[in-house]
């Protein structure tokens, strides 16, 4: 049997099964004579799926804050980064600082230029079907126009009021026999019991003491406290980011826990590369010098992080109470049982 | 039939209010999320009955070889057995039994049934050139890569149009690794020889 000619629609994009995954799998869409093409590959081997034309049930699109998010946190870390580069007179941080700042910089020139983006699903009389490679609202817009001819070629059109008819005033149909199938719907919204969020935010609030304890006292073992400090913050944020899912949590708590694992993975980066930049430009140079805070970098860098560790922990625990007291004030109240005479 | 409003894919509540198959973005009326949302006739479309196939009536008809009750109505086009009408399965003009159905699918017969492939071309170059970041491993991975590629030459590709050019560039890196090898061993044993001689 001769292989079906195909067209490509959209280029690859990453399909996220679950919060960590083992292979990153990209997705693209191909079209065909008679049918819509989903290609997963991980590089070594693909899946496919057919969408046939005449079986499309709907289409939809659904914009996501996914720029918003993107553009406040490759904004803010490109901020930082320049500022430092700029108030830090020494070469090897600037260097540093540009290694991590040139990249968010285009990333974020790139996101805003790409526009806004967007979820795409699939619908048949027997999947819904999440479409990864229609992520931005733009591609995903110009996707649908070219497929709603050969849609309409296969089966029809309807006009909105055509549908609205439809579904205000459905006509006789036949019995189901058996269960219809269900289509696979997004989880609940369910409300938020854990308590990752509420230990995150004062391990970030403890980062303030633990700095002060460091400078005060010069040991190897506050050293390492604090890198054990430091590792304890990002488990319990990546806890935080797992519980939080499907909560109804409000924006501004649920972004922290993504705000701290980059922005210490970056400094905790940025102070790598710093030491072994340093340690290769004057390798007979003592090495107490990297952990020293009398290192204009090195205090500049812990400043900052502290600072922000405090304020998005104050931050943090300032909206998380004040969700709490919101939770409280809307439960009913509970029925008052009046004693058994 | 499907007969109810499409759902919001945030919050799965009924998107009532119209607002269907125009061009731009409408609110959810729960979580206020903004969708474009295009239906098609097939959403009222009711799935077609199927059928159970005829009892044989007169004696000597051409009877279906899984359902000897049941009269043949066509043969297989995969195999040539005679079908009745619940056992044939049409696929895009085509009719097969269940059994040629299954193995065109398990054995990639029917390309259009068939929903994973294997890459071999991008294994083989894989294996050519990851592994360069550590030179050692190409003693091993470059006869591998070069298998690989020669074993699985003809083996289908991607569905998608695909070149051989995997494949090429493969066996280009797997040789000149080895020739580096060979070349690496020659000097090494003439060095030994010198040095005990």
């Amino acid at each position: 049997m001769a292989e079906t000619a195909y067209r490509r629609l959209t280029g690859a994009r990453l399909r996220r099964r679950g919060f960590l995954t083992a292979f990153a799998t990209r997705s693209s869409l191909w079209l065909a004579d008679d049918h819509l093409l989903c290609v997963d590959s991980t590089g070594y081997a693909e899946e496919y799926k057919r969408f046939y034309f005449r079986d499309i049930q709907s289409l939809t699109i659904r914009k996501t804050d996914g720029l918003r998010v993107r553009a406040i946190v490759f904004g803010f870390l490109t901020v930082v980064c320049i500022v430092l580069a700029l108030v830090i007179n020494d070469v090897a941080a600037t260097v540093t600082m540009g290694l991590i700042g040139v990249p968010c910089l285009l990333a974020l020139v790139l996101h805003l230029a790409l526009g806004p983006m967007s979820v795409c699903h699939l619908r048949t009389a027997v999947q819904v079907e999440e479409l990864p490679s229609l992520c931005r609202l733009r591609r995903a817009r110009k996707v649908l126009q070219r497929l709603r001819p050969l849609i309409a070629a296969a089966q029809g059109t309807l006009t909105s009021e055509e549908i609205e008819r439809q579904l205000a005033n459905p006509p006789d149909a036949p019995p189901v026999i058996g269960p219809s199938p269900a289509p696979r719907s997004t989880p609940p919204i369910r409300s938020y019991e854990g308590r990752s969020h509420l230990i995150l935010f004062c391990l970030l609030l403890a980062d303030l003491p633990m700095t002060l304890v460091n400078v005060a006292v010069k040991s190897g073992w506050l050293e390492g406290a604090s890198l054990l400090l430091l590792a304890v913050t990002f488990g319990f944020g990546i806890a935080a980011l797992v519980q939080q899912r499907n909560t109804d949590l409000n924006s501004a708590v649920k972004c922290i826990p993504v705000l701290t694992l980059i922005c210490g993975g970056l400094f905790f980066l940025a102070s790598v590369v710093y030491g072994i930049f340093t340690v290769v430009q004057n390798p007979e140079a003592p090495t107490d010098n990297l952990s020293s805070l009398d290192n204009p970098v090195v205090l500049t860098m812990t400043i900052v992080s502290t600072a922000l560790s405090v304020l998005l922990g104050a931050f943090g625990l300032i909206h998380l109470r004040r969700y709490r007291a919101a939770r409280r004030a809307a439960a009913p109240l509970a029925a008052i049982v009046p004693p058994v005479a | 039939m499907n007969v109810l409003p499409p759902r919001c894919t945030q919050c799965n509540a009924e998107l009532t209010g119209g607002g269907f198959n125009q061009f731009q973005l409408r609110p959810c009326p729960a979580c206020h999320a903004e969708l474009q949302i295009e239906i098609f006739p097939a959403w009222f479309r009711s799935p077609a009955a199927g059928q159970a196939g005829e009892t044989v009536l007169v004696e000597g008809e051409s009877t279906c070889f899984y359902h000897p009750n049941k009269r043949a109505v066509r043969p297989c086009d995969g195999c040539g057995r005679f079908l009745c009408a619940l056992c044939d399965c049409e696929l895009q003009g085509q009719h097969f039994c269940p059994t040629c159905l299954e193995v065109g699918r398990t054995k990639g017969r029917i390309t259009k049934l068939e929903n994973r492939r294997t890459l071999y071309d991008s294994i083989a170059l894989a294996l050519a050139v990851w592994p360069l970041l550590i030179f050692y491993f190409t003693v091993v991975t470059a006869p591998m890569a070069l298998y690989v590629a020669v074993r699985y030459w003809n083996a289908p590709r991607s569905v998608v149009h695909r070149t051989k050019v995997r494949y090429v560039l493969a066996i280009l890196l797997a040789s000149l690794q080895i020739a580096a090898w060979c070349v690496g061993a020659y000097f090494l044993i003439v060095a030994l020889t010198k040095s005990n001689g």
